[in-house]
C-alpha cells in the first residue's frame, strides 16, 4: 500500500501543515508504519532537546530505547497494526516519553504527561502521537492530597484531644463520686459517734450527776425542815438552796433532754414531732399544720436524722422567719420516707445558703446526705422557705 | 423482540471464547502497568433491544461512569463499557495506589478510568473486527458520567433502524476489590446480522481447521 501519493516526509514537513503544527500547544509526532519518524513538532523538539532534523527518518525505537519495551510500544504497534487507539494516562504510566521542561539542565524535570496514539490513513497507516503536558494538573493535585492529608490529620488530632479530655472528665467525674462518697461515709460516722458521745453524757448526767442532786436535796430539804423552828436564817438559806438544786435538776433535765430526746425514743418521731412543733408554735405564735404519718416502720437513725432535721428547721423558723403558719408533712410510701417543712414567713436569698451563717442548713443537708438521703431547700424573699427531705427506708449500709 | 438477532448456543459459546481470550490480553496488559494482579472476564453475553439494554445494566436510574469508543467502516457500533460510579473509583485508585483520598473525583482519575477503559475496549473491538475482518476507523475512547438510561439513549446508532445491543458483562477485580461491569456494543441489526455471519464463518473455519 506505499506506492503512489505524497511523501509523508514532505508533505508533514512543508507549509500550511508544518507551520500549523509548530503552533500547537502539544506534541505531535507522526510514525510511519515502520516507526520511522515523519513529522516532529517543534514542541516536542523542545522538550526532547532532539531537533527535527535528527529525529526525522529514525525509528523512535531507536532514538528513544527506552519505549522498546513499555506500554508506548504495544500501544504504537496497536495503532498501526489494528487501527487502535489508545490512551496512556498520566496517573497510570510514570515517566512515557523522555521530555522534560528544560532538557539541557543539568537535572533535567521529567514532564507528567498524557499522551494520545492514534491512526489515519494516507498512503498506508500512519500512527500519531498527541502529548499533553499535565505537570500542572499533577502539581494541583499533589497539592489537593497534601492538604487534605493535613486537614485529616489535623481532624484526627482534634479527636485525639477530644477523647483525651472526655476521659479526664470521666477520671475527674469518678474521683469526685469516690471522695463525695468517702466525705458522705465519714459525716454519717461522725453524726453516729456525736450522738453516741451524746447519749453516754446523757446517761452519766442522768444516772450520776442526777442522782447527786436528787440526793443533796432529799438531804437539804430534811434539813431544813430540821432547822425551821430554831434556826430561821438557815433554813431560809437553805430553802434558796433548795431552789438552786431545783434549778440545777431542771438545767440537767433539759440538757439530757436535748442531747437524747427521750420522747423520740420513747412515743416514736409522729409524736416527737407533734411536741416539739407544739411547743414552739405556742412560744412564737404560729398557726400549725401537721399531717404526720403515724407508726412508720423508720430505725433509730432515720427517725433521729429526721427529728434533728426537723428541730433545725423549726428553729431557723422560730429565729428568723417571722411566719405565721408552719406546715409539717411526714409521709411515706413503700420505699421513701419524706419530710416537708414549710413556712409563709419572709423568706430568704437562696444564696445564703452558702453563707457562714447558714451552718445549721449545711448541718442538715450533710445530715440527710450522709444517709443517701435528698435534701431540697426553696424559698425567695417574701415566700417563706419550704426543705423537703427523702431518704430511703432501708438504709444500704 | 425482533426476529433474526438472537444468539444461537454455538455462536454464544464462540463469542464468549474469543472475548475471554481477548479479556485475558488486556488483564495482563493492565496487571504490567499496576504492577498487581487484574483479573477480567466475561462470565455472560446476551442480546438485547437497546430499548431493554439499560434495565439489564442496573436500571436507567443508576449512576455509572461509561467510555465510549466507536467505529466506523462497513457498519457504525459503539462500543461503551459501563461501571457502576459507587465502586469504579475505588477500584482506579486502588490500582492508582493514591495515599490520600480525596472526596472529589480528580481530572487525572478521571484519565486513569478512561485508560484503564480504553484498554479493555480495545480488546473487544480487537476481537470483533478481527471476526468482521474489515477495516474500522476507531475514535479515541471518551469519558462520561450520568445516569445509565440517559448514556444508552445517546448511542442510538441509526436513526431509521431498530439498534441491537451486544451485552457482555465483565467481571472486573484488582487485589480483592472486584465490580461488575458491562459492555454494550451497539449497532444496527444489518449490521449484527452480518457480525453473526461472520461468526458463523469462523465456526465453520475452526471445525475445519
Amino acid at each position: 500500500m506505499t506506492s503512489s501519493g505524497p511523501d509523508p516526509t514532505i508533505a508533514f514537513n512543508s507549509p500550511p501543515f508544518s507551520s500549523l503544527s509548530s503552533t500547537l500547544a502539544l506534541g505531535l509526532i507522526i510514525l510511519e508504519q515502520d516507526g520511522r519518524i515523519v513529522h516532529w513538532n517543534d514542541w516536542v523538539a523542545k522538550r526532547s532537546g532532539i531537533v527535527a532534523d535528527v529525529a526525522l527518518g529514525k525509528s523512535l525505537f531507536d532514538l528513544w530505547p527506552e519505549t522498546t519495551q513499555a506500554r508506548i510500544r504495544f500501544a504504537i504497534d496497536q495503532a498501526i497494526t489494528q487501527g487502535q487507539p489508545s490512551l496512556l494516562s498520566s496517573s497510570l504510566n510514570k515517566y512515557l516519553l523522555p521530555l522534560y521542561e528544560d532538557p539541557f539542565r543539568s537535572d533535567p524535570v521529567q514532564i507528567r504527561q498524557t499522551v494520545t496514539i492514534s491512526s489515519f490513513y494516507m498512503t498506508a497507516r500512519m500512527c500519531v502521537l498527541q502529548i499533553a503536558d499535565v505537570s500542572a494538573a499533577f502539581a494541583r493535585e499533589s497539592a489537593l492530597r497534601v492538604q487534605a492529608q493535613l486537614l485529616n490529620e489535623s481532624l484526627e488530632r482534634q479527636a485525639q484531644i477530644m477523647k483525651q479530655l472526655e476521659n479526664h472528665n470521666d477520671t475527674l467525674d469518678s474521683q469526685v463520686r469516690k471522695r463525695t462518697a468517702q466525705l458522705n461515709e465519714l459525716a454519717k460516722h461522725l453524726q453516729d459517734v456525736s450522738e453516741e458521745e451524746k447519749t453516754a453524757l446523757a446517761r452519766e448526767l442522768h444516772d450520776d450527776l442526777g442522782s447527786i442532786l436528787t440526793a443533796a436535796r432529799i438531804d437539804v430539804f430534811s434539813s431544813a425542815k430540821l432547822l425551821a423552828g430554831s434556826h430561821p436564817d438557815i433554813h431560809a438559806k437553805l430553802q434558796r438552796a433548795l431552789r438552786y438544786l431545783e434549778e440545777g435538776i431542771q438545767t440537767k433535765r433539759r440538757i439530757v433532754e436535748g442531747m437524747r430526746p427521750t420522747i423520740l425514743t420513747q412515743f416514736g418521731l409522729a409524736e416527737a414531732l407533734r411536741y416539739t412543733a407544739e411547743e414552739m408554735a405556742e412560744v412564737s405564735g404560729w398557726t400549725l399544720r401537721l399531717t404526720v404519718e403515724e407508726d412508720l416502720p423508720l430505725s433509730e437513725e432515720l427517725s433521729l436524722t429526721l427529728f434533728r432535721v426537723a428541730q433545725e428547721a423549726l428553729n431557723n423558723a422560730a429565729k428568723y422567719s417571722e411566719a405565721q403558719c408552719v406546715e409539717i408533712i411526714l409521709e411515706a410510701d413503700e420505699h421513701t420516707v419524706r419530710l416537708v417543712i414549710r413556712d409563709d414567713g419572709k423568706g430568704m436569698e437562696l444564696d445564703a445558703v452558702h453563707k457562714p451563717r447558714s451552718h445549721g442548713l449545711a448541718g442538715m443537708r450533710s445530715r440527710v446526705e450522709a444517709r443517701g438521703g435528698y435534701f431540697e431547700i426553696q424559698g425567695a424573699p417574701g415566700r417563706g422557705v419550704e426543705i423537703s427531705v427523702s431518704l430511703a427506708l432501708s438504709q444500704a449500709e | 423482540m425482533i426476529v433474526g438477532y438472537q444468539l444461537s448456543d454455538l455462536q454464544r459459546e464462540t463469542l464468549a471464547e474469543v472475548f475471554n481470550i481477548a479479556m485475558g490480553r488486556a488483564a495482563k496488559a493492565m496487571s504490567n502497568i499496576v504492577n498487581e494482579e487484574v483479573l477480567l472476564s466475561i462470565p455472560q453475553i446476551r442480546m438485547v433491544p437497546r430499548s431493554e439494554a439499560s434495565s439489564l445494566l442496573g436500571g436507567p436510574e443508576q449512576r455509572v461512569y461509561s467510555i465510549t469508543q466507536t467505529l466506523d467502516g462497513e457498519f457504525h457500533a459503539d462500543a461503551i463499557l459501563i461501571l457502576p460510579q459507587a465502586r469504579s473509583m475505588d477500584l482506579v485508585r486502588l490500582m492508582l495506589g493514591s495515599p490520600q483520598q480525596l472526596e472529589l473525583v480528580t481530572e487525572l482519575e478521571r484519565e486513569a478510568l478512561t485508560e484503564i477503559g480504553n484498554i479493555i475496549l480495545n480488546a473487544c473491538i480487537g476481537t470483533v473486527t478481527n471476526l468482521l475482518e474489515g477495516q474500522f476507523s476507531i475514535s479515541l475512547p471518551v469519558l462520561q458520567s450520568g445516569l445509565c438510561g440517559d448514556i444508552i439513549e445517546s448511542h442510538a446508532a441509526r436513526q431509521s433502524e431498530e439498534d441491537v445491543v451486544l451485552l457482555l458483562q465483565i467481571d472486573f477485580t484488582v487485589e480483592k476489590h472486584s465490580i461488575n461491569g458491562h459492555l454494550a456494543f451497539v449497532q444496527t441489526v444489518s449490521s449484527f446480522q452480518a457480525l453473526l455471519a461472520r461468526i458463523d464463518r469462523f465456526i465453520e473455519k475452526a471445525a475445519q481447521g
